[in-house]
């Protein structure tokens, strides 16, 4: 395993904000990690890039081993030399991830020089070299400009040079597509997973969308308040997802075979992280709760090959709406 | 939910004590409200009329009977400073708030509707920040006339343009709001999308400003009067006693340090005061934002 | 057929940039002779990506823009060059849902004053128990808590606040409602409610949708007819169900992702970006990403043309279940097999 996370936990003062979150992802291989906003998604990126004290949280349980070295245990600087050099992040806004007054093709030169023994000159090939595996027309150009003067769709294939430029074995990308267009979401989704197979890097995608986590993942893990609360194969979890919090998921991604009716939302909203419901925290949303997940929390069981849900209602599995 | 309700709550109750919170900001609330308090009853608390002489006591130092001691005229400097907090603080609020609103109007004005007019508008307004306040003060008693409501004219002039200006930019930020449109998309005409949308949205920097400006204004007044430009002698403003006092520094130093001492003391009153305000609203501006 | 509810012809909005002394300013085509016709009762998509004139096109027929040059007319009467002040009245028969649900209630104002602040603008009185009432009532419509009437916005979730402006929409009851991509700053769960709570209000009374949206899919679902956008002109109209006939359509088509792992990882063919709409070249605006752009198309634009029944695209070579609509319409065009390399 390339990343492992087991039993996650993060806290932030005492109110517990992941409660034991376990995932892992190989080499060549993509990890949707799903959710609404508010389900933890981000925060587990973000202890797994160490960034969390940044936000007033911290780890209090659990581990996550990087290639074999548990990253709990390193210092700061050691840690500084895995962020962005071993493990990268594409994060979601590319104009405000980006350093408005510093050339682009530089900021990308930065990243490598920062984590890979080159000087500038070499730095700078490897630039143009990425740029152009990105499809970033008129590499040369382009190196010379500013952010602002990109569109955002170039803008997020820049960020996306930076991540790669300390050659990382892991990318993780959270929402790297929400704000672009749909035609230009699609060319990011596709040179992430072609990127994927070329070099042999595991990927963590972050995403609310069930569309996207179709297209592009081999595994999917769905979260909810800060548990994982589905796992499996991709062709799993959308031929017969377990859990309903997942059904819902996909029922909100209109499909062109949908008669009127069909796109049901998920009643209610999700929970503050100081007012976690007792028992399945998905409860309240629930059509199917029965009066055991109002008390106790139901464990990820196995529901199959590699397929595991937290509900006690697993033994039914639903159909894809 | 309920986390962002408890929060809610928490930040009301700072957003409440913020005022009194901070020691600073308590003790210059409590000084700057015994001012007022002194100025809005100054002929029951002075100890004699503010311009009765007594030639016998000219000069005298702080005694038990005049406290801070008697002018070159042998009037009592304590009742003095008490009535001149009437000309100081009224002066200063009126003129803050005659600038305030006409900055406020005319900022809005501009800020809703644009184009030329506002282009002209702030062009003539920005012309006063092409001089030093004291000057433009200054220059406009000369042609008014010394006297009490030419201070108040020059001083609300001579903070127009920062006013007008905050208020534009105000305007001009929450023009672009969605709710704005959406009272255009109901219908809505100019007077109700100004009145209802835009000015309370946009009035509590101008207000907290206003509040320190009026620091800056009783300090402006002073200055005029001690160059003789205010208050007409024997109405006793601040900067007139020092004016007058001026001559006499070396030997009845306290006929001038004494009201100079009170300038100081409300300035610095209100500028903590305002500050600690300032701090408040920022909170609640972090809650509209949340 | 009846007077439609709302006739456009040939609407143009068009922005002046830059410039200065000595120097002409630039003109930006928000949007290019835009025709359509929606009848009473029937929900008509707006499909484009940014830049495409949507959301411009929605402020124009709603006159919260000025247009530069054509006609709008609502149940008959031309309002493109009504003056603001007789428009006002009428407003309130034509309303909008802001795709911000963040900014779209005054901060200040509790929820029951923002939802009567429509009665108060166009002059309505209501009595204090006839406030409760309307309160009570647009609240339940949308499905809100009548506790909430009172919080202020920010205690509001987005996908709350967006029912406040549905209902804020729909309180003098206009019969024509524009929806400004009402949920695209919203969760995928908070979009499908907002979505299913637009489909039951349009059961329960007849009201007309322009529904903007930058997601084809959603378009898909949830409207009868559909208008695709591209750089301030329609290029292509469709009845829902219908196969794109315009590369363009087709490409967001294939960009929007269904739930659906058995296409994963197919190849998305479309490359390239929206190019500026400042200074467009001659022929059809869409050939510098088209897969299948000839010579003809560096040189002509295409005009919308049918291509099936109450379907119509601007190419000069559609695609169309229709067998022989692979030979260019109009024109004479290089006869050859139609490229699908990319």
């Amino acid at each position: 395993m390339l990343l492992s996370v087991e039993n996650l936990q993060v806290q932030f003062g005492r109110l517990q904000a992941l409660a034991g979150v376990s995932f892992s992802v190989n080499r060549g291989e993509v990890l949707g990690l799903v959710g609404e906003s508010g389900s933890g998604k981000s925060l587990s990126a973000m202890a797994v890039m160490g960034l969390l004290p940044l936000s007033g949280g911290r780890v209090s349980g659990g581990s996550i081993h990087f290639d074999g070295t548990d990253l709990g245990s390193l210092s700061p600087k050691a840690y500084r030399k895995i962020r962005g050099g071993k493990v990268a992040l594409v994060t979601q806004n590319p104009m405000t991830s980006l350093d408005p007054v510093v050339r682009v093709g530089q900021q990308i030169d930065q990243a490598a020089l920062l984590h890979l023994p080159v000087d500038r000159t070499e730095a700078k090939a490897r630039t143009l070299a990425l740029m152009d595996r990105l499809r970033i027309p008129n590499a040369e150009m382009v190196y010379t400009l500013y952010p602002h003067q990109l569109s955002g769709g170039l803008r997020q294939r820049i960020v996306i040079a930076m991540a790669l430029a300390g050659e990382p074995d892991l990318l993780i990308a959270d929402e790297p597509t929400t704000a672009l267009d749909v035609t230009v979401q699609a060319q990011i989704i596709q040179l992430l997973i072609e990127l994927v197979q070329e070099r042999d890097l595991g990927l963590v995608l972050i995403t609310h969308d069930m569309g996207v986590v179709a297209r592009t993942c081999d595994r999917v893990a769905v979260m909810y308040c800060g548990r994982i609360v589905e796992t499996g194969p991709v062709e799993a979890i959308f031929a017969s997802p377990r859990h309903p919090y997942t059904r819902a998921l996909i029922g909100c991604i209109p499909r062109h075979d949908m008669a009127p009716g069909d796109l049901v939302g998920i009643p209610g909203v999700v929970p503050s992280v100081a007012a976690m419901p007792s028992g399945c925290r998905f409860h309240p949303r629930c059509a199917q709760a029965v009066s055991r997940c109002f008390t106790e929390v139901p464990p990820l069981s196995a529901a199959g090959d590699n397929h595991a849900s937290a509900c006690f209602l697993t033994d039914q599995p639903g159909e894809a709406s | 939910m309920s986390l962002s309700l408890k929060t809610q709550g928490a930040a009301t109750l700072r957003l409440l004590g913020k005022p009194f919170g901070g020691i600073g900001g308590a003790i210059c609330g409590a000084g700057l409200g015994l001012f007022i308090f002194v100025a809005l009853f100054a002929p029951l608390l002075a100890p004699y009329a503010y311009d009765a002489q007594d030639l016998a006591r000219i000069g005298l130092p702080p005694s038990a009977e005049n406290w801070f001691g008697t002018d070159e005229f042998g009037r009592d400097v304590l009742s003095r400073v008490i009535y001149g907090a009437r000309i100081s603080l009224s002066v200063g609020l009126t003129a803050v708030a005659l600038s305030a609103s006409a900055g406020i109007l005319i900022g809005a004005l501009c800020g809703y509707f644009g184009g030329r007019f506002d282009r002209i508008t702030m062009a003539a307004i920005d012309l006063t920040w092409c001089f030093p306040e004291i000057l433009l003060a200054l220059v406009l008693v000369a042609i008014l006339g010394p006297g009490l409501n030419s201070t108040v004219i020059a001083i609300a002039v001579a903070y127009l343009a920062q006013f007008t200006r905050l208020t534009r930019t105000q305007v001009r930020a929450l023009k672009g709001e969605t709710f704005v449109e959406v009272s255009r998309c109901l219908g809505a005409g100019h007077a109700h999308i100004l009145l209802r949308h835009l000015l309370p949205n946009a009035l509590a920097p101008v207000i907290v400003v206003a509040m320190l400006t009026t620091g800056d204004a009783i300090l402006l007044e002073a200055t005029l009067g001690f160059f003789g430009m205010g208050a007409q002698p024997p109405t006793p403003s601040w900067g007139a006693m020092m004016s007058s006092g001026s001559a006499q520094l070396f030997n009845a130093p306290w006929v001038v340090i004494i009201p100079g001492l009170f300038v100081a003391l409300s300035v610095i009153f209100i500028n903590v005061y305002g500050d600690a305000i300032l701090a408040a609203l920022d909170v609640k501006n972090r809650i509209r934002r949340a | 057929m009846t007077t439609p509810i709302l006739s456009v012809t040939d609407l143009c909005k068009t922005f002046r940039s830059g410039g200065g002394l000595w120097r002409k300013p630039r003109q930006f085509h928000a949007v290019s002779s835009v025709s359509f016709d929606i009848q009473a009762g029937e929900t008509v998509g707006v499909v484009g990506e940014s830049g495409c004139g949507k959301s411009t096109l929605a402020r124009v027929v709603l006159r919260l823009m000025e247009p530069s040059s054509g006609s709008i007319r609502f149940e008959g009467e031309d309002i493109a060059a009504l003056p603001e002040k007789a428009l006002r009245p009428l407003r309130r028969r034509f309303q909008m849902v802001f795709q911000d649900p963040y900014s779209s209630i005054n901060p200040r104002l509790t929820i029951r004053e923002a939802l009567l602040e429509p009665f108060r603008v166009q002059g309505v009185s209501l009595t204090t128990a006839q406030e409760q009432d309307t309160v009570d009532r647009l609240m339940a419509m949308v499905s809100l808590n009548p506790v909430l009437a009172e919080s202020h916005p920010h205690h509001l979730s987005g996908g709350q606040k967006q029912r406040v402006g549905i209902a804020r929409a729909l309180a003098l009851q206009p019969s024509l409602l524009v929806l400004d991509e009402p949920t695209a700053s919203l969760d995928v769960s908070v979009q499908a409610q907002v979505i299913q709570l637009l489909q039951s209000l349009r059961g329960q009374q007849t009201l007309t949708y322009l529904f903007i949206s930058h997601d084809l899919a959603l378009v898909r679902y949830f409207c009868d007819r559909i208008m695709v956008m591209y750089l301030g002109r329609v290029v292509e109209v469709m009845p829902k169900g219908a196969t794109p006939a315009h590369p363009y359509t087709r490409a967001l088509l294939e960009s929007s992702f269904e739930p659906d792992p058995t296409q994963r990882r197919s190849i998305v063919r479309i490359t390239g970006e929206i190019p500026s709409g400042y200074d467009l070249p001659p022929g059809c605006a869409f050939q510098a990403r088209c897969p299948k752009a000839q010579d003809l198309c560096r040189q002509t634009r295409p005009e919308l043309g049918s291509v099936g029944t109450r379907h119509q695209a601007a190419c000069h070579f559609p695609d169309s279940p229709l067998p022989d609509t692979q030979t260019p319409r109009s024109g004479t065009a290089p006869s050859q097999e139609t490229p699908h390399a990319v």
